[in-house]
């Protein structure tokens, strides 16, 4: 007998609309937690406790404000853009210049990127993100950890889709410097 | 040898467990804050029936809203009468638009 399938986020934010179910809006804590945090701890350079208090209160901003969520978006770029909200609130606080494209980062070169040693690991991998401005942390986080795509970067980030795709080839070329400089130290 | 494509999705794909996270999370929900039904009709349908009586209140002296409809009916033109009858009716309209639209 086939398992039925599980609900899906339609399902699940339709649920928290229409009952304000928070058995529902709990699955869609379960299932969207860990991009969250990921991105989030991206975009704190790592302080893994700032990056979970900013998840909790996205999701906390998400759950009163779901009534207003339209389905226009995937449910996971709505939430991201909570999220650098909430992120993007908490740096100016902090007095943090936000979305800055740095004139003297090294140009983008091609599209076609060199082939990075093996040893460069997650650990080089986040520092080397710690040194991107906030611009391009926000977009490769984005684009890579929240796996959303260019316009949906520009959406959540609330930027247009060019200078995310500039944030993009800036960041992964710095990314490629700082990880290439590491291998031969 | 990876490319920094590839070395990035592999450090996305990597997950956070929960760990209490989530139930964290729905344990500091707050209340749903829900308005009553009526309460935006009331408020939309408020804000037009005071803005008309306003309008009607501060009309010079012999304007009738009855006759701007009667002019508007019988094109008689943009009388003062008239731009009044037609601006309420645009109010009520606006408001039932904006009824709708929450409905």
């Amino acid at each position: 007998m086939p398992l039925p399938a599980a609900p899906s986020d339609a399902d699940l934010i339709l649920a928290v609309q229409s009952r304000d179910d928070r058995r529902a809006f709990g699955e869609l804590v379960e299932r969207h937690q860990s991009q969250v945090r990921s991105v989030l701890r991206r975009l704190t350079r790592g302080d893994t406790m700032l990056a979970d208090d900013l998840a909790q209160e996205a999701f906390v901003l998400a759950w009163r404000n779901i009534a207003k969520f339209r389905f226009e978006s995937r449910f996971s770029t709505w939430l991201y853009r909570i999220a650098f909200n909430a992120w993007q609130s908490e740096a100016r606080k902090r007095r943090e210049v936000l979305m800055d494209i740095d004139d003297d980062s090294p140009p983008p070169g091609s599209e076609a990127w060199d082939e990075m040693p093996d040893v460069a690991s997650c650990l080089d991998l986040e520092r080397a993100m710690a040194g991107l401005s906030d611009g391009e942390r926000a977009a490769i986080s984005a684009c890579y950890y929240a796996d959303l795509t260019h316009e949906e970067a520009a959406l959540a980030l609330q930027l247009p889709v060019g200078t995310v795709k500039t944030h993009i080839l800036r960041a992964k070329a710095k990314l490629k410097a700082r990880l290439s400089t590491k291998e031969e130290t | 040898m990876k490319d920094l494509d590839t070395l990035l999705r592999e450090d996305a794909r990597e997950t956070i467990a929960d760990a209490g996270f989530s139930t964290r999370v729905l344990g500091t929900l707050p209340a749903p804050r829900r308005r009553a039904a009526w309460v935006t009709p009331a408020m939309v349908l408020g804000s037009a029936a005071v803005g008309s009586l306003l309008a009607i209140a501060f009309a010079p002296q012999g304007f009738s809203i009855a006759q701007g409809f009667l002019d508007v009916v019988q094109m008689r033109g943009f009388t003062p009468a008239a731009v009044g009858a037609m601006a309420l009716g645009a109010a009520l309209t606006g408001s039932a638009v904006l009824l709708a639209a929450d409905a």
